[in-house]
């Protein structure tokens, strides 16, 4: 009895997935207004729920939805058009017939949008393609991730406007109240138009910096969703799926990109021990405990295909993606945790480290030179680290001293350092791990 | 779109190096595409002068004085396309490594609107804008 229904019902949520971003994007390129483009697309897919189950699905989705986002808007442009010229003709009218200066707020310069000519007359050159002939959702992803932005807008930004989730939804996965990120949507869209940021893929000259940007972006959202420490873990998991299919996107549009394909590998290599890395109490396991059989192959195996295929392209400077997806490689391609390859992981942060020179890499760079067979100048590595007070109060520092120490079969200090990690842990759920820790050493001993 | 660049200095800036100062290129530059509308380096505040009218008295005096290391140092208007195109210009001015370069763009409003009207619209925009 429910045929046809739900079918149509998984055609718009695909649609949704697929199309969200084509639609706002062509639509922002047209009328330069980001809400109206958002408005006018959220109505073009309530409108394919009422329309698709007696019409059918339609045989391009995208341009079904596009056409009738674009002719919503051009409704909404006209009735503003025609509210303003009633307004200056009232205003004209007061004038003759008495007073007011009302009528010259006209003269205001309407503020720049986007890149076409043609906003000044809605209804005209309504094309599906710019004249440049870049995809316009290259421009939103630019545009969402523009430096001129502050971070935390930027990622709002590109959930809400490029990914098509509801602010509602935006909230609840960064645990803040609706109203907080409503408001930081809006505040974002008036700084793109009032600050002057353009609608635009950003030139040669300055497009891997500015790439480098828009990774940053996609990666600390799946981050936000992958560290699912704390608040819910299933709406935080659907932040790291939304960044996957993010840079999915943004590696059809950009194939050339070494760097994007190379996040998307290290984010499909990370994703794929999601369901391992929580035992069936919820509880935090760590890469060297966690039931390899648990990790998703079909997403292992796509990391590692879209790291061959970088292989067989002319070699050129292994960026920091491209290296932290290595290193996630070696893990996932270990039969078990003592067979890792750690002589290719401590290489592969040796060069991390020459192109990044952040404590955080310095830190991991030591800990995988000690699993390499180097525990002592780990040590030292990680002594030099502390004394230069540049990780503060990081739990992980003393963690990785206590491992190391462990390893050396020095026990006692082992544990004295992982207690000390213990002070310093964010979440109960890696207090309880490395509780787990002490007593495991403490039974070993 | 019109900005106004602030030339600042900044004391977590290089050090200042009087060969490599070639603003005089930048300028030409912004001339020749008639970007550069006028700019000017300004005097440091030491030399700046304070008006105020308190209780309907008008005070003037120098300064103001501020412990600040920061401080303007000179500025330019210019008319380009969006803020990538001011930030590209700004990242070429040579006090942009010796000092730091602030944007504002302009806010085109109607001088003749009376204020009290301007005031309420824009107030009642915000609010629509917030919901």
């Amino acid at each position: 009895m429910t045929h046809g229904a739900p079918a149509h019902h998984d055609a718009v949520a695909r649609a949704h997935r697929d199309e969200w971003a084509r639609v706002v994007a062509t639509l922002i390129r047209h009328t330069g207004d980001w809400t109206l483009a958002e408005e006018c697309a959220a109505e073009a897919f309530a409108r394919a729920v009422e329309r698709w189950p007696a019409e059918g699905v339609p045989r391009n989705p995208g341009a079904w939805l596009t056409t009738v986002a674009r002719n919503l808007a051009i409704d909404r442009l006209r009735r503003r058009a025609n509210e303003s010229a009633k307004l200056r003709e009232a205003a004209a009218f007061d004038e003759v017939e008495g007073g007011r200066n009302v009528g010259r707020r006209a003269g205001v310069p309407l503020p720049a949008s986007g890149d076409d000519a043609s906003e000044a007359e809605p209804g005209l050159d309504w094309g599906d393609t710019a004249r440049d002939g870049v995809d316009d959702r290259l421009r939103l992803v630019f545009t969402c991730c523009h430096p001129a932005l502050a971070l935390e807008a930027r990622v709002a930004l590109t959930l809400r406007t490029l990914g098509g989730l509801t602010t509602a939804e935006i909230a609840r996965a960064f645990l803040v109240p609706e109203p907080t990120m409503a408001q930081r949507i809006v505040r974002a869209k008036q700084r793109i138009r009032n600050a002057g940021i353009p609608y635009r893929v950003p030139d040669a000259a300055a497009l891997p910096e500015r790439l480098g940007g828009v990774l940053a972006v996609l990666y600390l959202v799946f981050n936000a969703g992958y560290s699912a420490s704390g608040g819910d873990a299933e709406r935080r998991g659907a932040l790291a799926d939304e960044a996957i299919r993010l840079s999915r996107l943004v590696v059809r549009l950009m194939p050339e990109a070494a760097e994007a394909a190379s996040l998307l590998a290290l984010m499909l290599l990370q994703d794929s021990r999601r369901r391992a890395r929580v035992d069936a109490n919820g509880e935090l396991v760590t890469l060297d405990l966690q039931e390899r059989a648990r990790w998703d192959a079909t997403e292992i195996a796509s990391g590692l295909a879209i790291l061959r295929s970088l292989e067989r392209r002319p070699r050129g400077i292994r960026g920091r993606y491209r290296l932290q997806a290595e290193i996630a490689a070696c893990h996932a391609t270990a039969p078990t945790a003592d067979a890792t390859d750690f002589e290719r992981i401590a290489s592969l942060y040796d060069a991390l480290a020459a192109i990044d020179p952040s404590p955080v890499v310095a830190l991991n760079r030591a800990l995988a030179h000690g699993f390499a067979g180097r525990e002592q100048a780990g040590l030292d590595e990680l002594d030099r680290l502390a004394a230069s007070g540049a990780l503060g109060r990081y739990h992980l520092l003393p963690a990785a001293q206590g491992e190391l120490l462990a390893r050396l079969g020095r026990a006692d200090a082992a544990a004295a350092r992982l207690r000390a990690a213990l002070e310093l842990a964010p979440t109960d759920a890696e207090r309880r791990a490395l509780r787990r820790r002490i007593d495991e050493l403490a039974a070993a001993s | 779109m019109e900005y106004l660049l602030i030339v600042a200095t900044d004391p977590d800036a290089e050090p200042f190096v009087p060969e490599e100062d070639n603003v005089g290129d930048w300028v030409d530059d912004l001339e020749a595409r008639g970007i550069r509308i006028r700019g000017q380096r300004l005097r440091p505040p030491a030399d700046a002068t304070l008006v105020r009218v308190r209780d309907g008295e008008l005070l003037v005096t120098d300064g103001p004085f501020t412990e600040s290391k920061e401080w303007m140092a000179g500025y330019d208007i210019l008319e380009v396309e969006s803020l990538d195109e001011a930030v590209e210009i700004a990242s070429r001015h040579p006090m942009a490594r010796f000092g730091r370069i602030e944007l504002r763009p302009a806010w085109p409003m109607d001088v003749h609107e009376p204020g009290a009207e301007r005031h309420a619209r824009e107030r009642a925009e915000e609010t629509a804008a917030l919901g």
